[in-house]
C-alpha cells in the first residue's frame, strides 16, 4: 500500500510541477506575439518561440540549477529584446550590415544583465551559466529573428562575453 | 519530531520545492505518519481515517510548489492536511447524510406500496362481500360454509358439492357482470 501510495505522492508532485513550469512558459507567449506583430514575419518568431517555450518549461519542471537559469536568462533576454525591435520597425539598421552590431550591442547589454541577476542569486554554476545564456539568446533571437542569422550569432557570441566578463570581474572584485 | 529532525524537514522541503528529487523519499516518509495520525485524530472511523489520510498527503505533495522557503515545513504540512482533513470531513458527513434521505426515501416508498396493496386487499374484500349479499341465503349459506370449511351436517357430501357448485357459478357470474 505505501508503495502505491508513494508512487501517487510523486505523481501528485510531477504533476505540480508540470503545472508551475507551464506557468513560466506562459511568459514567452507575450514576446513571441510581439515578435509577430513587429518583424512583419511569423515563421521564424513561432518556430524560435516554441523552442523557447519548451526549453523554459522543460528546464523549469526539471527544477535545481535547471529550474534556476531560467528567469535570469528569460528576464536579461526580454531587457534588451526591445533593441533590435525598435530598429527593424524604424527601419534604421539594415544599411551596411548595421544589423550584427547593433544586435551584438543588444547582445553585450543582455550579457550584462544575465550577469549580475547570476550573481546576484549567489550560486555561479557552469551549467546554470550557459543554460541561462541559451534561454537570454533565445528570447533575444524573437527580438532580431527577421534580421538574419548573422545578426542572430553576433548577438549569442555578444551574449556570452557580456555574460561571462561580468561574472569573472565580479569574482575577482 | 524533535528540533533536528524538523530542520531536516526544513530543509529537505526546499530542495524538494527546488526540484530535488532525492528528497522526496525522506519527505514522502516524514509527512505520512503526521498527516495519518492528524486525520486519525479529527476522524473517528479508521477506515474514513486512511482515506483522508491519503488524500490529504496527496493534496500536500500537489500543493508543494506553493511552500515558501523560510517557513516552517512542518507547520505547513499539518496546516494543508488539517484544512484538507476538515473538508473531506465536512464532504464525508454530506454524502452520509444525503446517503440516509435516500434511505428514507426508500423507506417511505415502501410503506406507501404496502399501503396500496392493503387498499387493494381491501376494495376486492368490499367488492365481494357485496356480491355475495346479492346472492340468496341459501348460495350465501353454502359458500360462507366453504370459506370457513363448515359442513352442514344435515346435508350429504354430494349436496353439499352440488349446492356449493352453483352458489360459485353464480358469484362467479356476478363478478363478470360487474366488471366487464
Amino acid at each position: 500500500m505505501n508503495n502505491t501510495l508513494k508512487n501517487q505522492a510523486r505523481n501528485a508532485y510531477e504533476i505540480a510541477r508540470l503545472k508551475m513550469a507551464s506557468a513560466y512558459g506562459l511568459l514567452v507567449i507575450p514576446l513571441i506575439l510581439i515578435s509577430c506583430f513587429t518583424c512583419g514575419e511569423i515563421k521564424y518568431p513561432l518556430m524560435i518561440g516554441s523552442i523557447l517555450f519548451s526549453s523554459v518549461v522543460l528546464l523549469k519542471w526539471r527544477g535545481l540549477e535547471y529550474g534556476q537559469s531560467v528567469m535570469p536568462g528569460l528576464v536579461a533576454g526580454a531587457a534588451s529584446f526591445i533593441v533590435p525591435l525598435v530598429l527593424d520597425y524604424l527601419d534604421i539598421c539594415c544599411e551596411g550590415n548595421l544589423q550584427i552590431v547593433l544586435c551584438s550591442i543588444s547582445g553585450l547589454l543582455g550579457g550584462l544583465i544575465l550577469g549580475r541577476l547570476t550573481m546576484n542569486q549567489g550560486n555561479k554554476n557552469l551549467k546554470k551559466v550557459a543554460l541561462a545564456i541559451i534561454i537570454a539568446g533565445l528570447t533575444l533571437t524573437l527580438g532580431c529573428a527577421s534580421l538574419g542569422i548573422s545578426a542572430v550569432a553576433g548577438l549569442f557570441t555578444a551574449l556570452a562575453i557580456g555574460a561571462i566578463s561580468y561574472i569573472s570581474i565580479k569574482s575577482k572584485a | 519530531m524533535n528540533s533536528q529532525q524538523r530542520a531536516e524537514l526544513n530543509l529537505k522541503m526546499e530542495r524538494l520545492v527546488d526540484g530535488d528529487r532525492q528528497a522526496f523519499e525522506f519527505v514522502f516518509n516524514t509527512t505520512w505518519p503526521l498527516v495519518y495520525r492528524l486525520a486519525r485524530k479529527t476522524v473517528m472511523k479508521e477506515i474514513d481515517a486512511e482515506d483522508i489520510a491519503q488524500q490529504a498527503l496527496m493534496k500536500v505533495f500537489s500543493r508543494s510548489q506553493e511552500f515558501e522557503k523560510g517557513r516552517d515545513a512542518l507547520s505547513w504540512i499539518l496546516g494543508v492536511t488539517a484544512f484538507e482533513c476538515r473538508t473531506l470531513r465536512q464532504k464525508y458527513r454530506r454524502r452520509k447524510e444525503r446517503l440516509s434521505h435516500i434511505e428514507e426515501f426508500d423507506q417511505m416508498a415502501a410503506t406507501d406500496h404496502a399501503a396500496e396493496e392493503s387498499l387493494i386487499k381491501k376494495n376486492l374484500i368490499s367488492t365481494i362481500q357485496e356480491i355475495i349479499s346479492e346472492l340468496s341465503p341459501q348460495d350465501q349459506e353454502s359458500i360462507l360454509a366453504s370459506l370457513e370449511n363448515i359442513k352442514k351436517p344435515e346435508h350429504s357430501g354430494a349436496t353439499y358439492r352440488k349446492r356449493l357448485q352453483r352458489a360459485m357459478d353464480r358469484l362467479k357470474e356476478k363478478w363478470r357482470d360487474r366488471h366487464e
